[in-house]
């Protein structure tokens, strides 16, 4: 039959149930290991200032800080973040890590952002 | 190999070839002969032009031709290595031996401001056409931001 | 005497945005002329600003579909500068990341291509089979796109037993779908008027202006970089090239669907033979500098052959590269391959050769003798095209015969 190959296949999927989820309404989980907004935890920070010059993208600068040993720490500016994981990579301490959160949409870039 | 006997028994010693341990060939020819070496490239079937790579190492502009054969199962590559002078920058065109050569030419006079002649419609490639004369980006002695642009009072597009 | 017909610039349902300009008299093509740099955004200029490691992450970015071949392309010519090797276990993973990105790719341009001659249901179901791809790219890596696995030395994560089994379930199921899609598109009547015989490239012309890619073998020209020149694992993996002697869009969209399915052998390959421990990089840390080096790296994206040129001096930033993307080569074709064609004919033969960057949102139609000008967007062409199509069909079926 020269037209309707996919005749079987249409009628079937009328009848199931639609493959798209209805995102704002149902909560959807991202699964283990992804790599959302960044973290960081400031009592495990050395303040050796690695993380600042990996960083392709000048996201990280370095300012006085009395918590840390070198007393310095890094602050984020995560409105220009493309979640390499460059600073996640290097950091001798772990200090950096991934969330599971990716809803970056703010009003303002200053509302996004870690200071220590 | 059959490349290096060929090409040495027509040019002589104007032609210097090197092979690297990645099994690439490299050669390093004078402007002038650079149409004859491509051409007698063809009649041994590389017929396949990758790309014309040009690059400025500050004192003169480099630039190489990239061919490659191709038969069962196997390939044989050759770079050719050339150069010509910042200030009056001219090479001659390829275009009747590799047709491809129509767009890779007119990048490298965009970017780099080597002039083919012999190229029909030379005429930039990548940046617009307003840009004036004498702009190449990728030369060393390039400054960004030295041409601005901003719309006209009460212009609309 | 011919009138000028621009098409472009911008457009918002693909890629990229490019302009051509066609010479039409009546009906019919005469001449047409690319107009490309709308998205040159300096990233060759940019790469000699950043050090060695931090362009890994800016050349990802060139390209949103491929983007795993180039960041992978600039790693292997990296490597090459650095005279580093790679451990076994890396090189498994990384030729499993770029056989599941030209999965995804083909499923995408099929569904763009049908989407072109009006046929949406597989649009919609092709749409709908790539999401498993997606949600185990995201399990692998961390995102959908972009996934920065690549690093100079290896690959940045290793990969849990849990998800090679998810994987063979995957590839089984992409594999029984294109079989399916294969054996519509060969039976459809509706999709066979519009893509047998359009589009014409004969095997001569195609090596003359050196095409690449599934463009290249659908004229029955037989290369392919992973077949004449072996990278990475595909010197041991069961791969057998495609090709089609058929010159048109018929046979670039039969080449596309049996090389998925080649796709899918091999990665069920690499899962049953990865090694199961082992080291996944080198100890190359960012503040190492190369000796004074230059080096060339070629790989297979899914759209043709990928070209990268690398340049050291001994420093922490390259002095230069130089990237070559598949669609810059296949764009002095389309001139070739419009010649003689109706204007209704333009999506399906633009859309054929998988432009990375794409182009149809205004066309501006000029008409010299009556001094009009109409201003058409990309749906109006795409409607006019299905329109005079349905009104016109017998004709071109005779004279196609």
């Amino acid at each position: 039959m020269p037209w309707g190959s996919v005749l079987k296949e249409a009628l079937k999927n009328v009848f199931s149930k639609s493959v798209t989820v209805n995102y704002p309404v149902v909560k959807v989980e991202a699964p283990n290991g992804f790599r959302g907004i960044l973290e960081f935890d400031v009592k495990k920070c050395l303040g050796c200032g690695t993380c600042a010059r990996v960083c392709p993208t000048n996201v990280i600068v370095m300012v006085p800080c009395e918590k840390t040993r070198l007393k310095k720490a890094p602050k984020f500016e995560l409105s220009k973040c493309v979640f390499c994981g460059s600073c996640v990579e290097v950091c001798p301490t772990k200090a950096i890590s991934f969330s599971k959160n990716f809803h970056t949409a703010v009003l303002k870039k200053e509302e996004i952002g870690i200071s220590p | 190999m059959g490349i290096k006997e060929l090409l040495e028994e027509k040019f002589g010693d104007k032609v210097s070839f090197t092979v690297d341990k990645h099994n690439e060939a490299w050669i390093n020819i004078p402007l002038d002969l650079l149409r004859d070496v491509l051409k007698a490239l063809r009649e041994a079937g590389f017929d396949h032009l990758s790309t014309i790579t040009g690059y400025d190492d500050g004192e003169k502009i480099n630039l190489i031709y990239h061919v490659v054969k191709f038969y069962d199962g196997k390939s044989e590559t050759v770079n050719v290595i050339t150069s010509t002078d910042r200030n009056n920058s001219v090479a001659p065109s390829i275009l009747e031996i590799y047709p491809s050569a129509l767009v890779y030419e007119r990048e490298v006079y965009d970017l780099l401001g080597v002039k083919f002649d012999g190229h029909v419609g030379l005429k930039r490639l990548l940046l617009p056409e307003n840009v004036p004369e004498g702009y190449h980006p990728l030369r060393k002695d390039f400054k960004s931001g030295s041409y601005l642009v901003s719309p006209k009072e009460g212009e609309n597009e | 005497m011919s009138v000028r017909i621009p098409i472009g610039p911008i457009h918002p349902m693909l890629k990229e945005p490019i302009n051509l300009t066609f010479y039409v008299e009546g009906e019919t093509i005469v001449d047409a002329e690319p107009n490309i740099g709308f998205v040159h955004r300096g990233i060759e200029k940019l790469a000699e600003n950043k050090t060695w490691f931090q362009n890994l992450y800016l050349l990802e970015k060139v390209c949103g579909i491929c983007s795993s071949s180039h960041q992978g392309c600039y790693a292997q010519g990296a490597e090459k500068v650095f005279e580093v090797e790679p451990p076994e276990k890396a090189l498994f993973i990384r030729t499993l990341m770029w056989e599941l990105e030209r999965l995804h790719s083909h499923l995408l341009w099929l569904g763009v291509i049908m989407h072109e001659i009006g046929f949406d249901t597989l649009f919609m179901y092709t749409w709908r089979d790539r999401e498993a791809v997606m949600d185990l790219v995201e399990m692998i890596s961390g995102r959908r796109v972009g996934y920065s696995i690549n690093t100079i030395g290896g690959v940045r994560r290793d990969i849990d037993y849990n998800i090679l089994v998810k994987t063979i379930d995957v590839a089984n199921f992409i594999a029984s779908r294109a079989e399916y899609y294969e054996r519509i598109v060969l039976s459809e009547r509706t999709i066979l008027d519009r893509t047998e015989g359009v589009g014409y490239l004969s095997k001569a012309d195609a090596i003359r202006l050196n095409t690449v890619g599934p463009t290249a073998r659908a004229s029955g020209v037989k290369r392919d970089v992973r077949y004449n020149m072996p990278y990475a694992i595909y010197d041991e993996t069961p791969f057998d090239i495609v090709f089609d002697d058929g010159c048109d869009v018929l046979a670039r969209i039969i080449v596309r669907i049996r090389e998925m399915i080649i796709s899918a052998e091999i990665i069920k390959w690499i899962v049953f033979n990865m090694p199961k421990t082992g080291e996944i990089k080198q100890k190359v840390t960012p503040f190492t500098k190369p000796p004074e080096n230059e080096a060339i790296s070629r790989v297979e994206a899914p759209r043709g052959e990928l070209f990268y040129y690398l340049k050291s001096k001994g420093d922490l930033k390259p002095e230069r590269v130089k990237i070559r993307t598949p669609t810059l080569a296949n764009i002095v074709s389309i001139i070739h391959m419009v010649k003689g064609h109706y204007i209704a004919d333009i999506p399906p033969i633009v859309a054929g050769i998988d432009p990375c960057m794409s182009c149809m949102d205004r066309v501006v139609i000029v008409d010299v003798n009556k001094e009009k000008k109409t201003v058409w967007s990309h749906e109006e062409l795409w409607r006019y095209s299905i329109k005079w199509y349905k009104k016109n069909y017998l004709m071109v079926r005779e004279e196609r015969r």
